[in-house]
């Protein structure tokens, strides 16, 4: 498992992703989708990924919609136009950046790598 | 895969409540999450109960109330935002405020620019922004309603504020406007709503009743007129020029017309002093006029009592100030020079002329100095503008007769040593 920093940096990037990717998702199965993904490498805990989805639903990032299953209710979200736009843009800025990184990590200036 | 019952999706959702999850839309959220992780444990063979504590455990112990907290967190970070900044606005337009009221009250320059800026930083950056901010925050019509009627009180009470510091036109209208708003629009509003809320009702009548007997003291001392015996004092003390202007023209006119023997240097400067006397005359009735903005007809029918005597004249001076008005203190000015001419012309000193008649810069207290015409009206109050008038009358003619007085003492001396010579001097 990787440390909380580098997690909580990317949580934004990796949900915006994987919405862009699957379509209608409800928050459980993001979890666990995350979880199967990268071997259980990233857990995503429910404390940051509830939070995260209310902001970008009001943000206007993500739409809801709501399935009742029986006495409880299951909320699905999905990208809007904006939030797609914001997907992309988010990828290609942490693509950017792991080149960036990789430059420095590598660099002759930098610490030893590998 | 198991289903959970409602009873048991009853129970998650007592636990969520009872661990203190009380937004409706977060807790839709996690009980389904909540509710997936118990059937996941489930299906692996574990009871419900156990599975129940088991996934909540996951959480932390304060997990629930953390979630929840961060996302109303992160849902409010604009609007935290908006109120920081509009503080940051609303302290930095006060503290201009406040800072040119300081070098207003000590005289000091810049009092006026800062003071503009202060105010218009208010009006136009800090109330706007409280106005969303509050309405952002506020529910119902109601506080909207209040919330509305609060700012524009507040901006027309500031605007007029300005005016009055600045001396512009209008301002006691503006200051009218806003705190009539302030008593019959905004302070019943606040009354209902407190009066429907309030436990104390009396509590709330006696807090109306407050607000509203400051707001008439403010008005009262914002608006205040200058006192009765002031103004009659003043008038009164007009009054008694104006009797000797009359006097000193009547016995002018007895004077030139009991000489026998005229000098023509004594006739010119009798010729300027009526002129003189005459156009100050309509000068002054033209200023009257103007101020209390009444045509030029109606002044002579005017009451006195009705004259605002002490009424600044600031903000109709442009109309004798200027060159092209009919009377304007340019003509006024030109008419005392040819009078100074004149006198010259019988052997008054200049130094005597400047001393009678004098036209240099004034001295004004908390101002730069002023221009004589400037000093003398664009400033202060009517009743003083029109005495400064009828001083230069008085002068013109008490001059003219001392003068004339020794021009004929001059003449009888001249016969008595020579009575065959005519010529005068």
């Amino acid at each position: 498992m990787y440390s909380n920093e580098l997690i909580k940096g990317t949580l934004r990037t990796i949900v915006l992703n994987l919405l862009a990717d699957q379509g209608k998702m409800y928050g459980y199965e993001i979890t666990q989708k995350v979880k199967e993904l990268t071997d259980g490498k990233i857990v995503i805990t429910e404390g940051a990924l509830y939070p995260l989805l209310h902001k970008l639903e009001a943000d206007g990032l993500l739409s809801t919609e709501t399935v009742p299953m029986g006495k409880r209710v299951r909320k699905y979200y999905t990208l809007t136009q904006d939030g797609s736009a914001s997907a992309r843009e988010k990828v290609a800025e942490f693509f950017d950046f792991m080149k960036t990184m990789n430059t420095v990590l590598r660099g002759d200036h930098g610490l030893a790598f590998e | 895969m198991v289903l959970l019952s409602s009873k048991q999706i009853d129970a998650i959702h007592d636990l969520l409540v009872a661990r203190g999850v009380a937004y409706d839309a977060l807790r839709m959220d996690l009980l389904d999450h909540l509710c997936c992780m118990v059937e996941h444990r489930m299906d692996s063979g574990d009871p419900f109960e156990r599975a129940l504590t088991e996934s909540a455990k996951e959480f932390g112990p304060q997990g629930f109330e953390k979630t929840q907290e961060e996302t109303l967190y992160l849902l409010t970070s604009k609007h935290r935002k908006m109120k920081t900044i509009t503080s940051i606005f609303g302290i930095i337009a006060s503290s201009l405020t406040l800072a040119g009221l300081l070098l207003k009250i000590l005289h000091l320059p810049f009092a006026g620019i800062l003071l503009i800026l202060g105010i218009g930083g208010l009006i136009f950056t800090f109330l706007p922004m409280m106005l969303a901010v509050r309405l952002h925050e506020s529910q119902g019509n109601q506080a909207v309603i209040i919330n509305v009627l609060g700012v524009l009180c507040t901006l027309v009470f500031l605007v007029a504020i300005t005016f009055k510091i600045m001396y512009w036109p209008y301002a006691n209208l503006l200051l009218t406007v806003s705190l009539s708003a302030l008593t019959l629009l905004f302070i019943p509003a606040i009354f209902l709503r407190s009066y429907k809320k309030a436990e104390n009702k009396l509590m709330s009548v006696t807090y109306v009743l407050a607000v509203f007997t400051g707001v008439l003291l403010l008005y009262k001392v914002t608006t205040a007129e200058p006192s009765l015996s002031v103004s009659n004092g003043m008038l009164v003390m007009n009054q008694s020029i104006r009797s000797e202007v009359e006097n000193s023209n009547a016995e002018r006119e007895e004077l030139m017309a009991s000489m026998q023997e005229q000098s023509p240097r004594l006739n010119d400067l009798a010729l300027a002093t009526e002129e003189l006397s005459a156009y100050s005359e309509h000068l002054r009735w033209h200023i009257i006029a103007l101020s209390q903005e009444v045509s030029a007809d109606d002044i002579k029918n005017i009451d006195l009592e009705n004259v605002k005597w002490l009424s600044s004249i600031y903000q109709y001076q442009d109309r004798w100030m200027d060159d092209s008005s009919e009377f304007n203190v340019h003509e006024l000015g030109e008419k005392m020079r040819n009078w100074k001419s004149k006198a010259s012309a019988l052997g008054v000193e200049d130094a005597q002329l400047d001393n009678w008649f004098p036209m240099d810069s004034v001295v004004v207290p908390h101002r730069p100095k002023m221009a004589w015409e400037k000093a003398h009206f664009s400033n202060g109050v009517l009743v003083a503008v029109v005495t400064n008038l009828d001083k230069i009358s008085l002068t013109a003619n008490q001059r003219f007769l001392q003068l004339a007085t020794r021009e004929q003492g001059r003449q009888q001396l001249a016969q008595v040593i020579n009575p065959t010579s005519q010529a005068s001097r």
